[in-house]
């Protein structure tokens, strides 16, 4: 099944969800979960973490289904609820410098965390090439600094600096493409 | 084919299915609107108790009375929006949530508002009784609507509650900034910054600080 075909029937498990319908949200669920699993692990490492946060991600679905407007597309709203429970668990963990790394110094633009195609960040990233993805695994993943990501790589930081920007742009570009072949 | 959860998974989904309620969905509009009629309310009651400056008719065609009326108005309807997006997860969330800024649009009136003071030679005298009265009417005309938005917000999903809880107070302030400004007869420029605008960010940050956690409901209830 292509995502566009998945995402649409998100949509319509979502809205009879909100009407009551078991099936249809049982299959919402285990449709939604394997993604919403993909996305953390480009987050976080730690199975536990990854488990625990996998589950309070579910739990608040479930708790939020009434402020989803079955007229809109599901991923928008899914990948809001995954993104702001991975920020909202990095917080509590006290990885504000990991959160900040993310929103700040990414030149990966915020939006494009809210773009339709959120959810299938992980997707976008196995895309990548090896250099480009190894360069964001550890910065952004792993929270190196730009000087140990280099020495790891065994490359100089600023050409560590040149490739994690170009990396940034090419997971930019997957992003951009993924959302204009779903609209 | 998509995979099957791992068991674990498989057991939160079905005890989350077995708790499946149909829900009554809200919408933006719907949400806005209720806190708009709210605040409409407010200020027509207060308006209706307490009156209007007796010059208002005069006032009215002043347009630096009626930029800073506007510019209060501005604060509380764009902040509004940005609170009730904030609890809204959806694609729009992230680029509406920063209207919320706008409500700090009084507080920077009030700066302008000093600026002219010191440039007309206003009286300094603005800390007598009836000077405080302003402030104190300002805080309880806000805290009615303060109640309802976090009541309301709050069976919403605001995941940045302490954002959300600032954005209600800069909200709910600016609304008690209209009517002290259709209400106070006061032209004096120290007593308009201290008392109408400028204490519209500092009492919102309290109270977000105070209600934040309030917000936070939705996720056990």
């Amino acid at each position: 099944m292509s995502k566009k075909t998945d995402t649409a029937s998100w949509s319509d498990w979502m809205r009879r969800a909100q009407g009551g319908d078991g099936a249809a949200y049982r299959n919402l669920l285990h449709g939604i979960s394997p993604r919403i699993f993909g996305v953390i692990r480009c987050y976080i490492k730690d199975a536990t973490m990854v488990e625990d946060l996998h589950q309070e991600i579910l739990f608040k679905i479930h708790k939020a289904r009434h402020t989803y407007d079955p007229a809109k597309p599901f991923a928008p709203w899914l990948g809001s609820v995954t993104r702001n429970t991975i920020f909202d668990y990095l917080r509590r963990k006290r990885s504000d410098s990991r959160l900040e790394t993310l929103q700040e110094e990414s030149n990966l633009p915020t939006s494009a965390f809210s773009l339709d195609e959120t959810i299938f960040l992980h997707d976008a990233m196995a895309r990548l090439s090896e250099a480009h993805r190894s360069a964001i695994e550890l910065v952004q993943i792993q929270g190196l600094s730009m000087a140990e990501a280099a020495a790891k790589l065994g490359i100089s930081s600023d050409a560590m600096k040149t490739r994690a920007s170009r990396a940034y742009k090419a997971l930019q570009e997957l992003l951009l493409a993924e959302d204009k072949e779903s609209t | 084919m998509t995979p099957a959860p791992p068991p674990n998974q498989q057991n939160l989904i079905a005890s989350l299915v077995a708790d499946l309620r149909p829900v009554k969905v809200v919408s933006y509009a719907g949400v806005y609107a209720r806190c708009f009629v709210v605040v409409l309310g407010v200020l027509l009651t207060a308006t209706f108790v307490m009156g209007l400056r007796s010059d208002w008719s005069v006032k009215m065609r002043d347009a630096t009375y009626l930029v800073f009326l506007c510019g209060a108005f501005a604060g509380f309807l764009l902040s509004l929006a940005g609170v009730v997006a904030l609890a809204l997860p959806s694609h729009c969330e992230t680029t509406k949530r920063h209207l919320i800024w706008f409500g700090v649009l009084p507080f920077f009136l009030g700066l302008v508002t000093l600026i002219l003071a010191e440039m007309t030679g206003a009286s300094h005298h603005v800390l007598s009784w009836d000077d405080a009265k302003c402030g104190a009417t300002l805080i309880s005309l806000a805290a009615i609507p303060l109640v309802i938005f976090t009541a309301q917000i709050s069976q919403l999903a605001p995941f940045q509650s302490l954002r959300a809880a600032f954005g209600i107070g800069l909200s709910a302030l600016s609304a008690g900034t209209i009517f002290l400004q259709w209400h106070c007869a006061s032209d004096n420029s120290f007593h308009l910054a201290l008392w109408h605008f400028l204490p519209v960010v500092p009492v919102a940050a309290v109270v977000a600080a105070m209600t934040h956690k309030a917000l936070r409901r939705w996720e056990k209830g």
